[in-house]
């Protein structure tokens, strides 16, 4: 909001210049975000917060704020307003409120034989400094009296309203009928619906009630007599009928968060008197409609309790100056309690702990020394799954992945590159485009697109990993809104390698993976015996994937990009994803590593190569391997897989093992590894493979 | 005779330290030494023909003789080795200046990195490390933390709200969370006070994008709660973080703020850590930064969490840790963390 430097000045008496004003703004009540010259006058940009708006919203306020901050006497007699009569206003007008829950108080002056003309300069100046534009000295009066002291004003010509018995005009405050509607001051239509408040005369309504008025009943260059109306509207009303037209206004804006209703007797008589001074005119009367006074509350106020909470010693003394210097009464109680009365222009203060904010920030938070608490705390163990994501990215960084971030929202272009479905996704209500409507259910598809990004921006080959959720209907009430899931995806992309080593790759960084969470007995399954299975398995290619299993629970996939998807989404990189769920690693994670012993007998290595039909899988090779070699055999690695062109003709591939033989109880004899070759070679010619010795 | 074995001596003196190589040497060896027609073994042989008295006398000399080659062979044959070794060696010279060789090397994304050490420090002060759903109803995110329908709070923040899943009557309205808060509330619904947790996670804001707002950004809550937890406390507990974040010589200063969890409440500044409070492009020539919001616990939080009145007070924060990071690494573009771009990831 925008404040005038010297008004503020005038109104407070301070002596500080505009950057210290600022400052001292800034670490005791509001941010001042900027300070600028205008003309003699400098402009303040002050972030009153939102529960102060009531009370700060206006130049009266703000400087009762500054005279609290800076030890200065605020005299509010001083800036008095005349008393108006009730005088013969019923002949003229009649205000009925509707509802008082929508509006605790409506007030009315008429003021007869009014000169409509141009504003003073010094108030045109003002009103233009606070980013408001000068239409006439009523409707600048109205404004400028707003500006003073936060309270929304507005000023209808009488003769403009349409009364229901003779010579009487009636004000109701109701709520808008289904198809109602108003030209605005704006010169804009609106269609006005049940939920909006509006000032409503003998035939319709004239005003939005606290946000904008009519044009029929505004005042124009011909008026003579004038309806001023200070009126207190209901803060979820204001908000909802702003939200439901679109119109944000400055009375809009103050009502929004929720006003004094006793302010609007004060401002209405400093507006009268103001038009007065500035069009002439003499009062016909005030008129108030106030079914339920606002009277101050009193807050009990312990210094002991005050004191525990800023952590600082503060004598009553202190406490009781500081809220005398806001205009609070403070009664003792006894030596440490006092009973607080706070004005009613103070909607933010209501319980103890508001007086301890307001006490601990006029004091000055600076002055508080900071304390490092005396007790030591020791925390719950660790969730199980941080600490496993945690061991998961160090794992795959050291792997050579990059980890990257995604966002969690997919739209429908998005999905149809990868001919994913959406059923079973969220759906926003207020996306901020369409390609961000939906949350994202599977995180693997923003990490093939990164890849691909990547290649395009020449990165040889991409290697990416990131731990995202995926997050679906279907959650559990309270306890779980959404289904929520985090997923380990690792991506690998490449332009022209050669035999699916990309495949390769990836499978052994999640070996390595599973490896080092202690997970062993994980195996690669390519059969899709269930629904979703298939489904998940449409992003790949037919005969490059696998469902990753521990027993028969699976726990991810991993696969080749269909090349078909590939062209959608236009990359000539060969890319391989793998999808692992953090909650079922993290159910078979096991953390405590054992010893086994080292056989201290020396191991005999042998080699041995295969030739096998080419659909033959390595893991049935080493079965048979492993089936037939006898107590002796300890380990056995895959070293060299190879196919020439004649094999491939043949449909046939070459596997090379070494075998590796040792006893921990003995050293081995070159005699007992032949024994063991001859009996796996055997085995090996008994499936009709040849062995290459 | 001993002429002869003198003319010996000196040629053999001459040659064999100047052989070339080996098979020079060889050469040598057999011109001497040879058995066949070695010039010492001709010497020997001839003895036989001398009378005794010089038999005995050309006898030791030409052994005295033997010596003396065998030795220098035997030093020219070590001095080659040694040559032959330098040259081979020699050539097996490496480029030192050529590119090492790099296996793949992986990165953790920079907001890891600093959420690993906010979390390291937070633990040093005894915080434990909590999470909680990205999903979340109304009732946590707004109401539980004293934010009422209407309330002008809830402007404040500008929230995705989620359509009802399809042939679903929900109750609750979902949305996706605008900030950790709603952690507070779970945790203290399942813990009793003292607790001292950070929650860490991502959080979502309906709007513009620029280089300093995203719609998705990552967040760290922290609450203590405790008989007696003050402002004090919490400026001792912040202002720690902050120095072993940033440094020893950071400041940190509270400024009054309104939020409706926390009363009283206060946003926090830390001195620019680019120009030390003189004032530059990073802190708008203020000298400071604005990078936390924070407070006392407001007595409807613990209600809400379903503690008793008046037995606890507590301090809570939160601070975007995106944001930190930028200040870290002076990352100038939010967007980047979610570009996925290696090269920019390959940076931290």
């Amino acid at each position: 909001m925008k404040y005038s430097y010297n008004w503020l000045r005038e109104l407070a008496g301070f002596k500080e210049g505009p950057e210290k004003l600022a400052e001292v703004l800034t670490m005791k009540s509001f941010e001042v975000e900027f300070v600028e010259k205008s003309g003699n006058d400098w402009k303040l940009n002050v972030a009153i917060l939102p529960n102060r708006v009531p009370d700060s919203s206006g130049h009266f306020g703000l400087s009762r704020e500054i005279s609290a901050m800076l030890g200065l006497k605020f005299n509010a007699e001083k800036f008095g307003a005349k008393q108006y009569p009730s005088g013969g206003i019923r002949q003229m007008l009649d205000v009925e409120i509707e509802n008082p829950e929508d509006s605790a108080r409506y007030m009315a002056i008429v003021l007869d034989g009014v000169k409509v003309k141009d504003s003073p300069a010094w108030m045109k100046e003002r009103l233009e400094l606070c980013g408001i534009q000068s239409i006439n000295n009523l409707v600048d009066a109205a404004n400028y009296v707003m500006l003073e002291t936060g309270q929304p004003l507005h000023v209808f010509d009488w003769s403009n309203l349409r009364g229901k018995k003779k010579g009487i005009k009636g004000i109701r405050v109701r709520h808008a009928k289904k198809g109602e509607k108003l030209k605005g001051l704006d010169e804009k239509d609106y269609v006005l619906s049940p939920n909006i408040l509006v000032i409503a005369d003998g035939e319709g309504p004239v005003a939005v009630a606290g946000i904008k008025g009519g044009k029929g009943s505004g005042v124009s260059k011909d008026t003579k007599t004038i309806v001023l109306e200070a009126a207190n509207f209901s803060q979820s009303v204001v908000r909802r009928g702003s939200r439901e037209l679109n119109l944000k206004t400055d009375a809009s804006l103050r009502f929004e968060h929720g006003l004094d209703p006793n302010l609007a007797d004060f401002a209405i008589r400093r507006l009268a008197d103001l038009i007065i001074k500035l069009a002439g005119g003499a009062s016909k009367g005030l008129l108030d409609v106030y079914p339920k006074k606002d009277i101050p509350r009193s807050i009990l106020f312990t210094v002991e309790r005050s004191n525990a909470v800023l952590g600082e010693t503060l004598t009553a003394h202190e406490y009781k100056k500081i809220f005398e210097s806001l205009g609070f009464k403070a009664e003792e109680k006894s030596k440490t309690e006092f009973l607080v009365e706070i004005p009613t222009i103070r909607r933010d203060i209501s319980i103890e702990e508001d007086l301890i904010e307001e006490a601990g920030r006029i004091y000055g938070y600076e002055k508080i020394k900071p304390v490092l608490p005396s007790t030591s705390h020791i925390p719950d163990a660790e969730e199980p799954e941080l600490y496993w994501e945690a061991r998961t990215r160090d794992l795959l960084k050291s792997s050579g992945y990059i980890e990257s971030f995604v966002y969690e929202f997919t739209g429908s272009t998005e999905l149809s590159l990868f001919e994913e479905s959406s059923n079973g996704l969220l759906e926003l209500e207020n996306p901020v485009s369409p390609e961000t409507k939906y949350l994202l259910g599977r995180p693997v598809l923003k990490y093939i697109l990164q890849t691909a990004e990547n290649i395009r921006n020449n990165i040889e080959i991409a290697r990416l990993f990131g731990v995202a959720k995926s997050i679906r209907a279907g959650g559990k009430g309270n306890e779980e809104p959404a289904n929520e899931r985090k997923t380990v995806s690792i991506v690998l992309g490449q332009k022209g390698g050669k035999n699916g080593e990309e495949f390769y790759e990836v499978k052994g960084a999640v070996d390595a993976l599973l490896e080092s969470l202690g997970i062993a007995e994980h195996w690669y399954d390519e059969k899709l015996d269930r629904a979703e299975a298939k489904e998940a398995a449409k992003l790949y290619h037919p005969y490059r994937r696998a469902e990753i299993k521990i027993d028969d629970e699976c726990i991810g996939c991993i696969g080749e990009v269909h090349p078909a998807t590939r062209a959608r989404i236009k990359t000539k990189a060969r890319i391989v994803a793998a999808e692992l769920d953090m909650k079922l690693l993290a159910k078979h994670a096991e953390s405590d590593a054992h010893y086994s012993h080292i056989s201290k007998f020396p191991a005999i290595i042998r080699d041995i190569a295969v030739i096998v039909p080419e659909s033959v899988k390595t893991e049935d090779v080493l079965n048979v391997v492993e089936g037939s070699a006898g107590g002796n055999l300890f380990d056995t690695d895959l070293f060299d897989y190879f196919q020439d062109e004649k094999m491939e003709e043949g449909e046939e591939k070459s596997l090379a093992f070494h075998l590796i033989f040792q006893s921990s109880e003995k050293t081995l004899t070159d005699g007992e590894a032949d024994a063991s070759i001859a009996k796996i070679v055997k085995a090996l010619e008994a499936k009709s493979w040849t062995v290459r010795k | 005779m001993v002429k002869e074995i003198k003319k010996i001596e000196d040629s053999a003196g001459s040659e064999i330290p100047t052989a070339k190589n080996r098979e020079e040497l060889e050469e040598l060896r057999i011109k001497f030494l040879g058995r066949e027609k070695g010039a010492l073994t001709l010497i020997l042989r001839s003895l036989k023909t001398l009378p005794d008295a010089d038999k005995k006398r050309v006898g030791e000399e030409a052994n005295k003789l033997r010596g003396v080659i065998e030795g220098l062979f035997a030093a020219r044959t070590e001095e080659l080795k040694r040559t032959e070794t330098e040259s081979i060696l020699k050539k097996e010279w490496l480029d030192v200046t050529r590119p090492g060789k790099k296996g793949p090397h992986g990165h953790l994304h920079p907001v890891t990195l600093v959420r690993r050490e906010v979390e390291k420090i937070f633990a040093s002060m005894g915080f434990g490390v909590v999470e909680g759903p990205e999903v979340e109803t109304e009732w946590y995110n707004f109401d539980a933390l004293n934010i009422p329908v209407d309330h002008p709070a809830r402007d404040m923040v500008d929230t995705f709200f989620l359509k009802n899943p399809k042939g679903k009557n929900q109750s609750p309205k979902l949305l996706l969370r605008t900030h950790t808060s709603p952690v507070q509330i779970r945790y203290m619904q399942k813990h009793n006070s003292p607790l001292r947790i950070i929650v860490p996670g991502r959080v979502y804001r309906y709007e513009a994008t620029d280089a300093s707002h995203d719609i998705q950004f990552q967040q760290v809550e922290g609450l203590m709660v405790d008989k007696n937890v003050s402002v004090a406390n919490f400026k001792g507990v912040v202002l720690e973080f902050f120095k072993k974040l940033f440094g020893m010589n950071v400041e940190i200063r509270l400024r009054p703020s309104f939020f409706p969890f926390t009363e009283p409440s206060f946003e926090i500044d830390i001195s620019c850590i680019a120009c030390n409070k003189k004032g530059c492009s990073i802190c708008k020539k203020t000298g400071w930064l604005e990078v936390m919001g924070a407070g006392m616990v407001h007595p409807k939080v613990f209600e809400a969490a379903g503690y008793a009145p008046g037995n606890q007070q507590g301090f809570a924060f939160g601070f975007g840790l995106d944001r930190v990071t930028m200040m870290k690494y002076k990352i100038p573009d939010i967007r980047l963390f979610h570009s996925g771009d290696i090269r920019f990831l390959k940076q931290f």
